[in-house]
C-alpha cells in the first residue's frame, strides 16, 4: 500500500509538471543598452520651460539631475529642479539665460550608464508686436516682448517716424499717412542696450468707391469716398470708346455699356452699330467683351445705353429704340440677344413710333425702366421673365427720366430729366416711392441744358444729360446722391462725336446730402461723367 | 491492484499528453528566428495644398530591434483637362463640362502623367535610428517634413502643352476646336479662307469644309502662335508610402496616403 501511495504520488506530480508547459514567458528586452536624451531642435530662450525626449534603450531605472533648473508645480509655483527618477521628466524650467547641464544615469541589472548634455538658453531679443490691421488716422498700440531681469526695470524707445516717437513699453500711435513705415525700437535691460525694427503697412481708409467713365477723356476712373483722408481721382487703366454712358459696380466687376459713335438721329458712320457691352475687375483687368451688337444687320438704336447687373448675375441694358436687352453678366462674346421686353401704346398710354428706354435699375424683386422721350416717359416695372408689372401713375410719369436711383431706406427716387415738363425745368428732382411729392434737388440754371448750362450733347427732344446717378447710403439713411455734370462750355452739341472744349474744368461729379442740409455742390472737378456707379464695399 | 496501477498510468499518459496540446508556441510552428517591423504611419496635415508642408511620422518596433532602414517614398502624377482660349475669343474646355438639363459633367479630353514614379525622399538608415528612439513609447518615431511641391511633368502648365499632346490627343483638341473656334481666330489661322469656310447661322462658325480644313492644316505651333492663355483644369496628385525593411529584407508597409490638390 505505501508503494501503491508513492506511486500514486509520483503520477500526480508528473502530471503537474507536464501541465507546466501552458506558461507563457515574456519576450525579454531586445537590442542594445543605450543611454540618451534629447533637447528640443528649436532655440530656447528665457524665460522659458525646455522638454527633454527620454531616448535611452533598456534601462530598468533613471536619474536626472539639473543644474540650475526649476520645475513648475501643479499647482503653478516655480520650485527647485530636484533630481528625478521619472522615466520622462517634467519640463525643466530655465529664467535666465545662460549655459546649463542635464545629466541622465540609467541602470539596467548590474550595469549603470551615464550622460550629460549642454543646453544654451539665450535671451528673448526684443521683438515687436504689430498691432492687426493698422489703418490711416486710427489708434493703435504697440508693444514689444523683451526679457526682463528679476527686478530690473527695461527703458523703451520707440520712433515710428515722421517725429513719432515714445518711451512708454505699449505706446498708442496714430498714423497720418498711409503706406509702409519703418518702426524701430531701442531698449535697455540694465544689462545692455539691444535695437530692432519692423516694417508696418500703414492701410489706407477704408471706403466707397466712386467709378464713372469720363467723356472727355474716354477713361475709367475712380475715386475713393474716404472721409478721414484726402482722395484723388485715379484712372484704372481702361480707356472706352465714344459714348460710355452706363457704369455698374456689381461684386468685384465693373460692367460698362457704350452707345459707340452715333446716339441721335444719324446715317453714315454714325448709324452703325458699334456700341459694345463689357465687364472688367475693378483694378481695371480682365477685360471681358460681353456682347455687342452686329453691324451688319443692327445699327445705332440697338448699341447699349444703360446697364444694371441683377442679383441673379443677369446683366440688363437699354437701347435707345427698341426697349431692354437681357444676358447672363459672365458671358463672353456672347451673340446680341433679341430684345426681352419694350413698352408699347397700351402700356404708355399713347402711341408713339419710338419710345426711348433710358435707364435700368433692379429693384426689390423688379426691373425698373426709365424712358426719356417725347412720350412714354416715367418709370415702368417688369418682372424678372419680362412681363410688364405696372408703372407709376404720379407726376413723375409726365418726366421724361434719364437716369434715377432709389433710396428705399428714406423712401425717395432721385431722378434726372432731360426735359422741362409738368412745369419744371431740366434738373434733378426728388420723388416719394410713388413717384408722387415731387421736390427739386438740384436745378439751377447751371443744370439747364445750353449755354452756360448743363450740356447740350444730343438733339432736342432727346438730349443726353445725366446718365447714371447712384447713392452712398447708411442704415439710418444718412449719405449723399453722386451725379455727373458736364458743362457746356467743356462738351456740347449735336454732332457726332460731340464738341470738347478747351478742358473738362468747369465739369465733374456733384454731390447732394441726402436730408437736404446742404446744397448741391462738386465733390471735384476736371472730369466730364457719363457712367457713374459706387462700390458699396468698402475696400 | 495491478488494474488500479495500469488504470493510472493510462490516466497520467492522457494528462500529460493533454497538457503538451497546450502548448500555444508550439502549435504556432517553427520560427527562423526573423520578424516583420510593425509600423504606423500618422500626418499632421492630411489635406496640404500645394505649397503647404505635412509632418509624415512613423512609428515603428521590431520584435528582435533588427531593422535595415526606413524609408520614404513619393509618387506624383496629375489628371487634367485643358483651358485653352485663343486670342480672339475661341474658349474651349476639356473638363467637366455640363450640358444643357444635363447635371452630369462629362470631359471631352483628359490627360493624364505620372511625373515621378516612386522614389525615395527620405530615409534612415539603421545606425542612426537610435536618435530616434522614445522610451516612453518603446519604439522609433521619424517625424519628417514633406512639403507639396508643384511640378510639370512632361505636360508644361503654358502654350507649350501643345508640342507634348500625341498625335491623338492632339487631333481631339483639333476636333473640339473645329466646333468652338471663332470666325476671328480662324481667319488668324487661315487668311485666305474663302466664305465657304463659315456657315451662315446656326450652332457653329465654320461649315463641313471649314472644320475639315482646320483638322487637317492646323500645326502644332500654328495654334501656339495665336494662344492667349492654357492651363490645366484637374487633380494634381501625391502619394506617400512609408516601409520598414528589416537586415533580412522582411518589408513592412504602411497604408498609402494621397494627397490631392485640385488645379
Amino acid at each position: 500500500m505505501k508503494g501503491f501511495k508513492l506511486l500514486y504520488l509520483l503520477i500526480i506530480s508528473i502530471f503537474l509538471a507536464g501541465c507546466a508547459k501552458d506558461e507563457i514567458l515574456g519576450i525579454g528586452q531586445q537590442g542594445d543598452y543605450i543611454a540618451n536624451f534629447d533637447f528640443p531642435t528649436v532655440k530656447v530662450y528665457a524665460p522659458g520651460k525646455v522638454g527633454i525626449t527620454n531616448r535611452s534603450k533598456n534601462a530598468n531605472k533613471f536619474l536626472w539631475e539639473f543644474s540650475g533648473a526649476k520645475r513648475i508645480s501643479p499647482q503653478g509655483d516655480t520650485i527647485n529642479y530636484e533630481p528625478s527618477e521619472k522615466m520622462v521628466p517634467d519640463s525643466a524650467y530655465y529664467e535666465l539665460p545662460g549655459e546649463y547641464t542635464v545629466k541622465l544615469t540609467t541602470w539596467q541589472d548590474g550595469q549603470q550608464k551615464e550622460i550629460s548634455k549642454k543646453i544654451v538658453v539665450e535671451k528673448q531679443q526684443p521683438v515687436i508686436v504689430v498691432p492687426e490691421n493698422i489703418g490711416v488716422f486710427l489708434e493703435v498700440t504697440f508693444e514689444a516682448k523683451v526679457f526682463q531681469y528679476p527686478g530690473q526695470a527695461v527703458t523703451y524707445n520707440w520712433d515710428f517716424g515722421s517725429g513719432i516717437t515714445s518711451t512708454e513699453a505699449t505706446p498708442k500711435v496714430t498714423f497720418t499717412q498711409e503706406g509702409p513705415r519703418l518702426v524701430k525700437l531701442t531698449i535697455n535691460d540694465g544689462k545692455e542696450t539691444l535695437t530692432t525694427e519692423t516694417l508696418v503697412n500703414v492701410q489706407g481708409e477704408l471706403a466707397k468707391t466712386i467709378y464713372f467713365t469720363d467723356s472727355y477723356t474716354r477713361r475709367i476712373y475712380k475715386y475713393k469716398l474716404t472721409k478721414q483722408s484726402p482722395s484723388q481721382v485715379e484712372w484704372i487703366g481702361v480707356s472706352t470708346g465714344y459714348n460710355a454712358f452706363g457704369l455698374t459696380v456689381k461684386g468685384n466687376k465693373l460692367y460698362l455699356s457704350e452707345a459707340g459713335f452715333g446716339t441721335r438721329f444719324s446715317s453714315g458712320d454714325a448709324a452703325k452699330a458699334d456700341g459694345v457691352l463689357k465687364s472688367f475687375n475693378l483694378d481695371g483687368s480682365g477685360e471681358t467683351l460681353i456682347t455687342r451688337p452686329v453691324a451688319s444687320t443692327l445699327d445705332y438704336r440697338d448699341d447699349p445705353w444703360m446697364n444694371t447687373v441683377d442679383k441673379n448675375g443677369n446683366i440688363w441694358w437699354t437701347c435707345r429704340n427698341w426697349g431692354v436687352r437681357v444676358l447672363n453678366a459672365s458671358a463672353s462674346e456672347a451673340a446680341y440677344p433679341a430684345v426681352k421686353f419694350n413698352i408699347n401704346a397700351t402700356i404708355a398710354g399713347e402711341g408713339v413710333g419710338t419710345y426711348f428706354a433710358s435707364d435700368i435699375k433692379e429693384v426689390g424683386n423688379e426691373i425698373w425702366v426709365s424712358y426719356a422721350g417725347t412720350t412714354g416717359k416715367g418709370i415702368y416695372k417688369y418682372g424678372y421673365d419680362g412681363v410688364y408689372i405696372g408703372k407709376f401713375t404720379t407726376a413723375i410719369q409726365s418726366h421724361g427720366i434719364r437716369t434715377f436711383a432709389v433710396d428705399q431706406v428714406n423712401g425717395h427716387i432721385y431722378f434726372a430729366t432731360n426735359r422741362a415738363d409738368g412745369g419744371r425745368t431740366e434738373g434733378v428732382y426728388r420723388a416719394n416711392l410713388d413717384g408722387s411729392n415731387i421736390v427739386a434737388v438740384d436745378n439751377g440754371s447751371t443744370m439747364v441744358i445750353g449755354t452756360n448750362g448743363y450740356s447740350n450733347q444730343g438733339a432736342a427732344g432727346e438730349f443726353i444729360y445725366i446718365t447714371n446717378m447712384d447713392l452712398d447710403i447708411d442704415e439710418n439713411g444718412k449719405g449723399y446722391l453722386y451725379y455727373g455734370y458736364r458743362a457746356n462750355t467743356d462738351i456740347n452739341g449735336s454732332g457726332n462725336p460731340p464738341t470738347l472744349g478747351a478742358s473738362a474744368a468747369n465739369s465733374g461729379v456733384k454731390k447732394y446730402k441726402l436730408d437736404g442740409s446742404e446744397s448741391p455742390s462738386f465733390l471735384f472737378k476736371g472730369y466730364a461723367p457719363y457712367g457713374l456707379s459706387i462700390d458699396q464695399v468698402k475696400r | 491492484m495491478k488494474r488500479l496501477i495500469y488504470t493510472l498510468l493510462i490516466g497520467a499518459a492522457f494528462g500529460l499528453s493533454g497538457c503538451s496540446k497546450n502548448d500555444p508556441i508550439t502549435e504556432l510552428g517553427e520560427t527562423n528566428g526573423e520578424f516583420s517591423a510593425n509600423l504606423s504611419v500618422s500626418y499632421s496635415n492630411t489635406k496640404p495644398l500645394i505649397g503647404d508642408s505635412t509632418f509624415v511620422t512613423a512609428q515603428t518596433w521590431q520584435r528582435d530591434d533588427k531593422f535595415d532602414k526606413i524609408e520614404f517614398y513619393q509618387t506624383v502624377f496629375e489628371s487634367f483637362g485643358v483651358e485653352l482660349r485663343l486670342n480672339k475669343g475661341t474658349s474651349i474646355d476639356t473638363k467637366d463640362q455640363l450640358l444643357t438639363g444635363n447635371s452630369n459633367p462629362y470631359s471631352t479630353l483628359i490627360l493624364s502623367d505620372t511625373i515621378k514614379s516612386k522614389e525615395v525622399w527620405n530615409t534612415v538608415l539603421a545606425k542612426d535610428l537610435d536618435k530616434y528612439w522614445v522610451t516612453s513609447s518603446n519604439n522609433y518615431v521619424i517625424r519628417s517634413l514633406y512639403k507639396v511641391e508643384r511640378i510639370d511633368g512632361k505636360y508644361p502648365s503654358d502654350a507649350n502643352l501643345i508640342n507634348a499632346l500625341s498625335d491623338v490627343d492632339f487631333g481631339v483638341l483639333k476636333s473640339l476646336l473645329a466646333y468652338g473656334v471663332t470666325k476671328d481666330d480662324y481667319l488668324t489661322l487661315f487668311p485666305s479662307a474663302t466664305s465657304d469656310h463659315f456657315t451662315t447661322g446656326g450652332a457653329y462658325v465654320l461649315s463641313a469644309k471649314g472644320m475639315v480644313n482646320l483638322k487637317e492644316n492646323l500645326t502644332r505651333e500654328q495654334l501656339k502662335s495665336i494662344v492667349k492663355s492654357l492651363i490645366k483644369k484637374g487633380t494634381y496628385n501625391v502619394t506617400i508610402d512609408v516601409s520598414a525593411i528589416t537586415p533580412t529584407g522582411a518589408v513592412t508597409s504602411a497604408p498609402s496616403r494621397l494627397l490631392e490638390n485640385t488645379i
